[in-house]
């Protein structure tokens, strides 16, 4: 089995270099960003680990929030596994209650309710969903009524738009809908269309 | 008239033209998709300047994507765009003084034979993003559907549960059919309010 990819907070460090130690008590190798050698190509070096890693842990840090280097590196996974048959699993690791992005919501998230001593029982828990075990939605899903409340609400934005062009228009303020040079489009206002 | 939340709006800085209209398309229905409203510089707008229109849509916008692959020079004057790079500039600069902004690059990739000689050719136009490294995307519908997904997808404010990347881009075909369509209805040049609804009726269904 690949390493698994451990990613944290800077605040979260050293919850993660003891999630890092039960894991490998485990008998379970992990690959953290501070293994980056000088000279090693940052960017690159993470991307690579994250395609070959066999899960990614997301460890949220003590304030409950989601780092911006962490969302990037979620969205290396999602373009790894782009059109690829095998989903790299998503594993929520908290020490407290907070309400995760959507996509950590794929799994239940894996509490630790004491920071000292409750890392082994969370690395078992980890070895436990790696194995295969069926894992449920955390989260209770809104599901198609929030999509459709979604898309209603943008159809009514544009359709707004498209009628307050039209009235500018009629009282002559603006130049609604009038061919501009190039561009692929017309602008329904005041100015023109760019071409870049 | 109802206005979009700005926990919910996405800024696209990227070419108008008609070569880049199908890339355009691609971010707005991944962006449609995922229940986030995409705002553009095309949006109908009560500001008289046009860069006052871009500020006020940026400021209301939480998140921005900008496409700076049109970083060369072109035509007989070899003269570069500047404007993408001008509203990116204010993008960062709404991202580092409120601290409620997050944005996305994106540049064209570099093809494979020439990766090792300029694997970071963006580094050269514009060094200071060193850090922040661009999504890449490869000029087509797909490769933009999958990076700006790939990013949109990390965000708090999506639709969940959301349509898988390979969903949305499956159904992006019934979305330029249905923009035909709207253009056929309407006898003229399609406008932006056309795209988000064309977008709206056609972004794959969560069932």
């Amino acid at each position: 089995m690949n390493p698994i990819f451990l990613s944290y907070t800077a605040k979260g460090r050293s919850n993660a270099d003891r999630l890092r130690t039960a894991l490998q008590e485990n008998g379970i190798e992990t690959w953290m960003d501070s293994e980056i050698v000088p000279g090693e190509h940052w960017g690159t070096t993470l991307q690579e680990k994250l395609r070959d890693a066999s899960a990614v842990v997301f460890l949220i840090g003590p304030d409950g929030q989601v780092s911006e280097q962490q969302r990037n590196e979620a969205t290396a996974v999602f373009r790894a596994e782009w059109g690829a048959q095998k989903k790299t699993p998503l594993i929520p690791v908290v020490t407290s209650e907070a309400e995760l992005p959507p996509f950590l919501r794929q799994v239940p998230a894996i509490e630790v309710k004491d920071v000292e001593k409750g890392w082994t029982e969370a690395a078992e828990r980890i070895k436990q969903s790696l194995s295969g075990a069926p894992v449920e939605v955390a989260v209770p899903s809104p599901g198609e009524s929030e999509q459709k409340a979604r898309l209603l609400g943008i159809w009514e934005f544009a359709d707004s738009l498209s009628r307050s062009s039209k009235s500018s228009a009629a009282s002559g303020t603006t130049g609604a809908a009038t061919a501009s040079g190039s561009s692929g489009y017309s602008r329904a206002s005041k100015s023109s269309g760019r071409k870049s | 008239m109802p206005v979009p939340l700005f926990e919910q709006s996405v800024f696209i800085n990227c070419p108008f033209d008609p070569k880049y209209q199908r890339l355009l398309h691609a971010i707005v229905f991944t962006t449609v998709s995922l229940g986030l409203v995409p705002r553009c510089a095309l949006e109908t707008g009560e500001a008289d300047l046009r860069f006052q229109h871009i500020l006020d849509l940026l400021q209301k916008s939480k998140y921005s994507i900008h496409d700076l692959s049109r970083f060369a020079g072109e035509g007989e004057a070899n003269l570069a765009r500047m404007n993408m790079p001008l509203e990116l500039g204010v993008a960062i600069g709404l991202k580092l003084c409120r601290k409620r902004h997050r944005l996305v690059v994106m540049v064209q990739n570099v093809p494979e034979a020439k990766r090792k000689a300029a694997d970071y050719e963006y580094h050269r136009f514009i060094s200071d993003l060193s850090g922040n490294d661009p999504l890449r995307h490869q000029s087509t519908p797909q490769s933009v559907t999958r990076e700006v997904y790939s990013w949109l997808t990390t965000l708090d404010e999506i639709v969940n549960p959301q349509p898988s990347g390979e969903a949305i881009f499956a159904a992006f075909p019934a979305f330029q059919k249905n923009l035909a369509n709207h253009k056929k209805a309407a006898l003229r040049k399609l406008i932006w309010n056309d795209v988000l609804k064309a977008a709206a009726e056609s972004c794959p269904k969560i069932r």
